[in-house]
């Protein structure tokens, strides 16, 4: 379980660099757009269809999972910090049995679409021809990556409930990693 | 029924600790089930994650959010403090005074409270108490000097609040201009009114030479350029906010190359939280419209204007109710949580009176900065207890004199709703 646990923080690290070259890319691709269009009436053309075809979809799909497994998505925990670790955990554990489901089914449905999009070589009109299936292919592999971090933290969480092992599954990310906090919560 | 089974849900799973954006999309998807099965979840599934995402005015989040960041790896907001403290130290309580003149202008280049509060913790908390300012009025002026990010734009909070109640982004963020001013001279006015009450609170200062002082001002001039680059590119429509956010991230980049603090591990860190901090909130705009998908299929809101319709009451009384409803709701959820839940449904209600949605979204982001500031869950206030290592009750205290004058300040706004719709009129 430590190993696969191991891979999955690997794959999660792999997926969030590429979220950070496409939000390097979208600033980039819209500010030189800009630039070149009010100063030297020559726009790239293609920063909208770019942007809002793939890169924002892999800007976000690729770091959903680590963001979960950084405990940097949101929520309210003014009732759970006053609990037992134990029942913590407990909770933890309801919460990614629930959350696990709609986003394997949204990996799958994604999956197919993207399939399907790529067997009848589907393409976006515009300047360039884009074609349609990368888009749901990072929507499925993305939420299909947070799926799997679900279903690791359910069994840490779990083992913790029975066993009293503690696997990390609520902390927050590395001090290293979170310098500033933006995202911050109340402990 | 099922809207009121499936808000309980919604409660009890953000309850159970359960993240905003899964708590509503998975509270969203079992009311779409309740109403028409597995075809219609999935049908609303199939389409809601990659329709939110790919909309080309959200890219204006990431684009602030890593504007903040390079902003926050310049360093300049320590100038921004040192400068504002050079012109006001003298006066007694000007350190507080700078503080919220600190937080006014860092909020003018960082769209985030917690950010802007963390750092004027790191600043200007330390001058304060270092100067022997009772650590109470030290503490509580920081804390709600750090809300004044969610109000001047750029504004996380504010785009969040047009996306989803589809009000124009540009006219949104312009509107934030003049009660940002108001709500900074009303931090300014109570730091003044508690000094006169206790001048033991804040011992005056040290005067600083004009000369120096003018130099000062020299130092915070990027910081000043950018903020003048974003809010003019939007007030005038030379660009949309969108490609005026990429050029503010690209501009603070430039100010934080220049600043020579710009590393590849600083780099990396910067884009890191920019990234995780946009997925958080993509997560909740995807949790947000399957959860309103929900709403528009149940009538809740049509419901709810036809019920508030039928009440034999002046609209300011229901206007009222909200806001108070808001200011209850600011004490234990977060404001982008408060956003998401509310906006689909109050927004057309408030229409339907006839206020304007612009206005609205000012009053609802004061009222929200009076929540970050309030117990149990004043997050801005949390976060300087924790970086300044004062205990949390003396930030609360120190914050309720602000929470009074912030409340005067929301009822100036509601009679006067030319304070905020006077400069987005002109656009």
């Amino acid at each position: 379980m430590r190993r696969f646990r191991s891979a999955i923080l690997g794959i999660e690290l792999l997926s969030e660099l590429v979220s950070l070259a496409a939000m390097a890319a979208i600033t980039a691709l819209i500010g030189i757009d800009v630039i070149g269009r009010y100063m030297f009436n020559a726009p790239i053309g293609i920063s909208y269809s770019l942007t809002t075809m793939y890169l924002m979809v892999a800007l976000f799909f690729m770091g959903f999972a680590a963001t979960q497994s950084s405990r940097n998505h949101i929520g309210v925990d003014l009732f759970t910090t006053r609990m037992p670790v134990r029942w913590r955990h407990a909770c933890d554990a309801i919460c990614c049995a629930l959350s696990a489901p709609i986003f394997a089914y949204v990996a799958y449905v994604f999956c197919g679409i993207a399939m399907k999009s790529f067997d009848r070589g589907e393409t976006v009109v515009g300047v360039i021809n884009w074609p349609s299936w990368p888009a749901p292919a990072i929507a499925s592999y993305g939420a299909g990556l947070l799926t799997l971090r679900f279903a690791v933290d359910l069994v840490g969480n779990l083992d913790t409930v029975i066993t009293g092992r503690d696997h990390g599954t609520l902390d927050m990310a590395p001090a290293g990693s979170q310098t500033v906090p933006m995202q911050e919560r109340p402990r | 029924m099922i809207a009121t089974a499936i808000t309980l849900l919604l409660i009890l799973l953000l309850a159970i600790g359960l993240p905003v954006g899964f708590a509503m999309a998975v509270a969203g998807a079992a009311g779409l089930y309740s109403i028409g099965g597995l075809g219609f979840v999935a049908g609303i599934l199939q389409t809601a994650p990659l329709s939110t995402i790919r909309s080309f005015e959200l890219v204006t989040i990431p684009m602030f959010l890593l504007m903040a960041e390079f902003v926050l790896v310049s360093g300049i907001a320590d100038k921004v403090f040192a400068a504002a403290s050079a012109w006001f130290g003298r006066v007694r309580g000007g350190l507080g005074m700078a503080t919220a003149l600190a937080g006014a202008g860092f909020g003018a280049v960082c769209g985030s409270s917690m950010a802007s509060a963390a750092t004027l913790s790191a600043t200007s908390l330390r001058a304060m108490l270092q100067h022997r300012y009772e650590p109470r009025l030290a503490s509580g002026v920081v804390a709600v000097s750090g809300t004044l990010a969610m109000l001047i734009p750029p504004s996380v909070a504010l785009i969040i609040y047009g996306l989803i109640a589809e009000v124009n982004i540009g006219q949104l963020l312009v509107a934030g201009i003049v009660p940002g001013i108001l709500i900074t001279l009303t931090i300014i006015t109570t730091v003044a009114v508690l000094v006169r009450l206790d001048p033991s609170r804040a011992p005056a200062g040290t005067s600083v030479p004009l000369r120096v002082r003018i130099a000062m001002l020299w130092s915070v001039l990027p910081m000043l350029m950018l903020f003048l680059l974003v809010s003019g590119l939007i007030y005038t429509g030379i660009a949309t906010p969108t490609e005026t956010s990429a050029l503010g991230a690209l501009g603070a980049l430039a100010i934080a190359a220049c600043s020579g603090k710009l590393t590849g591990r600083t780099l990396f860190l910067a884009l890191r939280r920019a990234v995780r901090t946009s997925c958080m909130v993509g997560m909740i705009l995807i949790g947000a419209h399957i959860f309103s998908y929900f709403f528009a299929m149940s009538q809740v809101t049509q419901n709810l204007i036809a019920w508030v319709s039928a009440l034999d009451v002046p609209r300011s009384v229901v206007l009222l109710a909200i806001i108070l409803g808001y200011l209850v709701l600011g004490t234990f959820l977060d404001t982008i949580g408060i956003l998401v839940l509310t906006t689909p449904m109050v927004v057309p209600l408030i229409v339907s009176l006839g206020y304007d949605p612009i206005w609205f979204g000012i009053v609802v982001i004061v009222t929200a900065e009076v929540g970050l500031i309030t117990p149990p869950v004043g997050m801005t206030c949390f976060v300087v207890a924790k970086y300044a290592n004062r205990p949390i009750d003396e930030v609360f205290r120190g914050t309720l004199p602000h929470v009074v004058a912030h409340i005067v300040a929301i009822g100036i706004m509601v009679a006067i709703p030319q304070i905020v719709l006077w400069l987005p009129l002109q656009m």
